[in-house]
Order: C-alpha cells, then sequence, then structure tokens
C-alpha cells in the first residue's frame, strides 16, 4: 500500500459493542472450546483481503482493524477503522461476494473468528452468542447506511465548492480571451480612425484655395459657417416653414440645405423672397457650406470612434495584477463609456465626487462597476432610472448603485450571493456580467464591502466601499 | 411644373443628428411631393404629427431609430399603429441595435412593414422609401398619377387597372 488517506470516520464504541465484548468474554470463559476461535492479528495482518472471497466474520475484542480499498486510479484509501465490539466482514459474508475492501490491523488486535461450522452451530450450540451475532450485524448494517448518507453530503458539497471554482475559472478564461480580441479589434481600428482624422484635417487646408475660385468673396465665410456647429433641428425647421412661404418656386430639397445655413448668409444664395431660382453663385456657396459642414461631421465621428476605442482598450486589458491608487471616478466614468448602449436605454443620475482614491486593482474595479450596473439595468424594464453617486465617508471612498425595478424580496436578501442563484430566465444578455459572488469576492480582495442597502421608495441599492488611500492617483488626461 | 403643397408626409425619428442629417440627404429626391419632417425625439414627433393632422396632411411613411432617449421608437411605432389616424402609415425601422423581442414586438403590435438594418447600404433606403410609399398609395386608393415618375409606376399602374383607385379630388 503506497498512499493512505485519513480515516472518513472512526466507528466509536457505544453500549452494544462494550455489551457484546462482555458477552463473549463470558462465554469463552465458560467454553473453553471457543478459545480456538480467537485470533490475536499483529500491526500489518490482513485478515480479509480486497476482492478474495470470506466466509468469516470477525468481532474485535481488543484493538483495531482499518478497511482499506483501492483507487481507480491508483493508490489507497482508508474508508473506516474499527475498535472494540465492532464486527467486520459483514458484507462479503452476508452477501457471498468477493470483499469489498481490505481489513488490515492497525494495532496489535484480538477478535473472535466465527468461520462458516462455527456459524452453523450458533443456534443450536451458543444461542446467547447467536442472539448477539445477530444483533451485531444489524447494527453494523445500520451504522453503514448512516455513514453513507453523511458521505452524500460531504460529496455535495465538495461538489458546490468545485462548480464554483470551476465556473469562475472559466469565465476569468473568458474574459481573457475577450479582452485580447477587444485589445486586437481596437489596434486595428485606430489606424484607419487616425487615417481620416488627418485627411479630415488636409482636405480642410485644400479646399478652400480651391473653392475660392468658385464663389469668388463669399467662399470663405460660407466656409467657416459650415464648419460651425449647426443650430437646432427646430430652428431649422421654422426656417424650412418660412422659406417654404417666402420661395414657393423652389425646390424644397435646395430649400432644406439654405435651412441649415446661418439667416444673415442665406439672402446672397436665395436673392429676393418669390425668386425663380437661387443667385449666379448661390448653388457653388450652398456646396461650398455643404462641404465644410459635412468635413465638420466626419471629424466628430472620427473623434467618437477614437474615445470608445480608448475606452474599451482600458477596459478590455488583461487582469491587473497589482494594486495600484485609483481615482473612483475616471474607473467608473470609463465603465460608462463601454456599457453606454446598455445604459442609454434608461436615465442615468451619475454624481461622482473627484478625487477618491483607492487602492484597489484597477480591472477588478472595472469588472465590479460593470456587474453591478448591467444588474440595475436589467431589474429595470426600458424607462427607470439608473443612478451612481460616489462620495467620501469617513475615511472610506463610497459608491452607490441604485435603480428603479422592482427590487429584492424579503426571502431572497440573503441568497443572492449564492453561487449559481439568478432570476434572470433568459433573453438578451451582454455577457459581460458576473454572478454577484464573484463580485463580492473582487470586493474583498481588494479590501472593500458589499451591502445591499434600502431603497425608500422602491428599487435596490448596492452599495460598495473602500479604504480610501492616502497617495494620490496618476491622472490619464491625454485623449 | 411644380405641383402645389405636398399632400403626404415622411416622418424621419432619429436622436443623432449626424445620422438624421444623412437619412434626409438620402430623401433629397422624394422632397418634392412628400413633406420630409425630420425630429430628434418622440416627443418631437408627436407634436410634428398633431400639426401635420391640422394641415390635413397624412403621414404616408415613418423611418424611427428604435434606441432613443425616453420612448422607444419601436413604442411610438406601436403608438402609430393603435391611432385611427395613424394606422395605415407604413412603418419602418432603421436601427443599429433593436433585440428580438422589441423586434417581435414591433412586428406584432406595430406592424412593422420593414427592417433595414444601420449603417444602410446606398440606394438602400431609397429603394425601401419608393416601395413603402407605393404601398402606402395603392392600400389608401390615392390617385397615383402624380407620383408616377417617383414611384413604382408598374405596380400602381397594376392597382389601378384593377380599379383600386378613385380619382383625385
Amino acid at each position: 500500500m503506497s498512499e493512505r488517506a485519513s480515516p472518513e470516520s472512526l466507528f466509536t464504541a457505544d453500549a452494544l459493542s462494550e455489551s457484546a465484548v462482555e458477552a463473549i468474554q463470558h462465554l469463552v470463559a465458560a467454553n473453553p472450546e471457543l478459545m480456538s476461535h480467537l485470533r490475536d492479528f499483529a500491526v500489518g495482518a490482513r485478515p480479509i483481503e480486497e476482492g478474495a472471497p470470506n466466509h468469516r466474520l470477525f468481532v474485535i475484542l481488543e484493538g483495531a482493524l482499518a478497511l482499506f480499498k483501492n483507487l481507480p486510479g491508483g493508490g489507497v484509501i482508508e474508508v473506516s477503522r474499527h475498535g472494540r465490539g465492532d464486527l467486520v466482514g459483514v458484507h462479503s459474508f452476508a452477501t457471498d461476494n468477493r470483499s469489498f475492501c481490505t481489513a488490515e490491523a492497525v494495532e496489535p488486535t484480538r477478535a473472535l473468528r466465527l468461520g462458516p461450522s462455527l456459524l452453523e452451530s450458533l443456534p443450536t450450540n451458543y444461542p446467547e452468542l447467536h442472539r448477539l451475532v445477530q444483533r451485531l450485524i444489524v447494527a453494523n448494517l445500520a451504522m453503514r447506511y448512516r455513514s453513507a448518507v453523511q458521505l452524500q453530503v460531504q460529496l455535495s458539497e465538495a461538489n458546490r465548492e468545485l462548480t464554483e471554482t470551476r465556473n469562475r475559472l472559466i469565465h476569468q478564461e473568458k474574459l481573457a480571451v475577450l479582452g485580447q480580441l477587444a485589445a486586437g479589434v481596437a489596434h486595428e481600428v485606430n489606424n484607419p480612425v487616425a487615417a481620416i482624422l488627418r485627411h479630415s484635417d488636409t482636405l480642410k487646408e485644400l479646399l478652400p484655395p480651391l473653392l475660392e475660385s468658385a464663389a469668388p468673396g463669399l467662399a470663405a465665410e460660407f466656409w467657416r459657417a459650415g464648419l460651425d456647429s449647426p443650430g437646432s433641428l427646430a430652428t431649422q425647421r421654422e426656417a424650412m416653414e418660412a422659406l417654404t412661404a417666402a420661395y414657393p418656386a423652389l425646390p424644397r430639397a435646395a430649400l432644406r440645405q439654405v435651412a441649415a445655413i446661418p439667416p444673415d448668409l442665406r439672402t446672397k444664395v436665395l436673392g429676393k423672397p418669390g425668386a425663380t431660382s437661387v443667385t449666379a453663385n448661390g448653388t457653388a456657396l450652398i456646396a461650398i457650406f455643404e462641404c465644410a459642414f459635412l468635413l465638420r461631421h466626419m471629424g466628430t465621428g472620427a473623434h467618437q470612434i477614437s474615445h470608445l476605442v480608448k475606452k474599451l482598450k482600458e477596459y478590455a486589458r488583461p487582469a491587473s495584477i497589482d494594486p495600484e491608487v485609483v481615482d473612483i471616478r475616471e474607473s467608473i466614468e470609463g465603465t460608462f463609456v463601454v456599457l453606454n448602449p446598455l445604459i442609454n436605454r434608461h436615465q442615468l443620475s451619475a454624481m461622482l465626487t473627484p478625487g477618491l482614491n483607492v487602492s484597489a486593482r484597477a480591472t477588478s474595479l472595472t469588472q465590479i462597476w460593470t456587474n453591478l450596473i448591467k444588474n440595475a439595468c436589467e431589474a429595470m424594464e426600458s424607462g427607470g432610472t439608473l443612478s451612481v453617486r460616489a462620495f467620501a465617508n469617513n475615511g472610506r471612498a463610497l459608491v452607490e448603485i441604485q435603480d428603479t425595478g422592482p427590487g429584492i424580496p424579503e426571502e431572497l436578501k440573503h441568497r443572492i450571493f449564492e453561487v449559481n442563484f439568478t432570476t434572470k430566465t433568459g433573453g438578451e444578455n451582454f455577457g459581460l456580467g458576473l454572478g454577484l459572488s464573484i463580485t463580492r469576492s473582487l470586493i474583498n480582495e481588494n479590501d472593500g464591502v458589499l451591502e445591499l442597502t434600502e431603497t425608500p421608495g422602491g428599487g435596490c441599492t448596492f452599495r460598495v466601499s473602500f479604504p480610501l488611500a492616502k497617495e494620490p492617483a496618476v491622472l490619464d488626461t491625454a485623449d | 411644373m411644380k405641383p402645389s403643397h405636398p399632400k403626404l408626409a415622411i416622418l424621419c425619428l432619429e436622436d443623432e443628428p449626424a445620422v438624421l442629417d444623412a437619412v434626409v440627404r438620402d430623401l433629397a429626391p422624394f422632397e418634392e411631393l412628400f413633406l420630409i419632417e425630420p425630429v430628434e425625439s418622440v416627443v418631437e414627433a408627436r407634436r410634428v404629427i398633431s400639426v401635420l393632422q391640422e394641415k390635413g396632411v397624412p403621414l404616408a411613411l415613418a423611418l424611427c431609430d428604435h434606441l432613443l432617449p425616453g420612448v422607444s421608437g419601436t413604442e411610438f411605432l406601436v403608438e402609430l399603429n393603435h391611432s385611427d389616424a395613424t394606422k395605415a402609415t407604413r412603418k419602418v425601422l432603421i436601427t443599429a441595435q433593436a433585440g428580438l423581442t422589441d423586434t417581435i414586438r414591433a412586428i406584432n403590435d406595430g406592424n412593422l412593414n420593414h427592417f433595414i438594418a444601420k449603417p444602410w447600404q446606398p440606394g438602400d433606403l431609397q429603394k425601401v422609401v419608393r416601395d413603402q410609399l407605393t404601398s402606402y398609395l395603392v392600400a389608401t386608393e390615392t390617385n397615383p398619377l402624380p407620383y408616377l415618375a417617383l414611384l413604382d409606376a408598374q405596380r400602381l399602374l397594376e392597382a389601378m387597372q384593377q380599379g383600386n383607385t378613385t380619382t383625385d379630388t
């Protein structure tokens, strides 16, 4: 036997066992021929071998026998240990099978050996012993049953822990892969976006001199007007109504373009009310305005992409190994950018105090906000308000994430942190979130505390708190 | 010869100004015969629709994004479908993001006629608009003659031959 596991259970002596031993000793004393059925086993002796047929029962009078089982993958495990008054060999004896285990003496042991011939003669010759053996057999089987049930319970617990660990590892693996993909995509997007921005800028320099020749003297004004922010849609609609009334002979599509041009420049394009065509260089001027307008839109769009990519790269970077000093507001706002598609179905109320520094792993924080925000959003159908507040209190940084959903029923409040507990039955899933149990682990690992707090007016509020760090954070101000 | 004030309207509902601008640009060929109404929110859309009703201009087509601040595009289309005045309006979603649940709602409760995914191919939008406006004219038995050059003349004429049109009042 190369390996031994520690005993799963130690069968302790009880009243039956003690009285059994006493009774047997008494019987042996009264019937000296029974002495030939006593056996002494030195440490290491094996009265029963696993796999061999066994037709004997042993009642231990002194010492201890341990049962060992060979494991399928190699090695040996100690199943149980038996002492004074215990019966060994019942299973194989009663079912006439080969022995399930090996019985080995772990102490010097004396036992009463009940072989087939003795057992056959028990009812007639030793009726008291017969009754005693029967009671011992029943007690032995009952005990085995109890221990089997206990083992089931332990196994179930072990399985649960294993499942939780496995889920967590799979999830981390998924996040790592996702992070790599996102970083790769982000990098590849950056190159074309940089080209767009650069070329837009070049066009802004190249075009104006060219356009000057199309409408001398006025081109520059219209170009600048096009680069400015457009008016609101409401003012454009009013302008459109006025223009269609004043110039019924002009095509509406052209009037719509003119409606976007500032009022003081419009007369240079349209001429007097009632005109049947635009002015001589009106078409050119509208086109000049449009060129600038479109370039402006392109630039804005490219900047938006660039910003989103930057935030995505930060969000998806490999897990931080070491804690660093993080500004809570920056961390949460970065998460807002990436989760925008999820958040903008609802109202967002964000009150984030700047300068709240904590020492934590930056990527863990991101995952924590992601999960809590995602849960909050999913608790509300469409509409509703997501409130995120970050403030200092008593040397700690507090973050509260609140939704206006149905809230968590009283009876479920202590269960929500359990592994695999969920009330979500399907539907859309952004696939970014973690279970609350993992979120809580992440918070605890970073010296934080997670609580579910009361939400007057309904809904649900999670509060995360971290100790404030003494050092200031290194802020990323480049954009 | 330019016709008088357009008798039918097209509503464009989109909260991203750059995208709304692009949609309206694509609709330029329809500007002469249809009143194009760009709006950035459902609240604005409702106001514009009631102004159109006062002016007696039916809404032939509503092009909506789904993801909007406040009421969603899908919910708005459901509203239109439940109102007598806009029940016949052709309803199209142009969107980058509408999940299965919302799309099912748009189809079943909003009577959605077409779904365009963003970004759309050049020409695709105009093709869909042409097609939907044709269907509107056929369904409402509107005199198709002024629209033959702009829309699907073949379908309009076929419908006319089958006696599905009345003369203009």
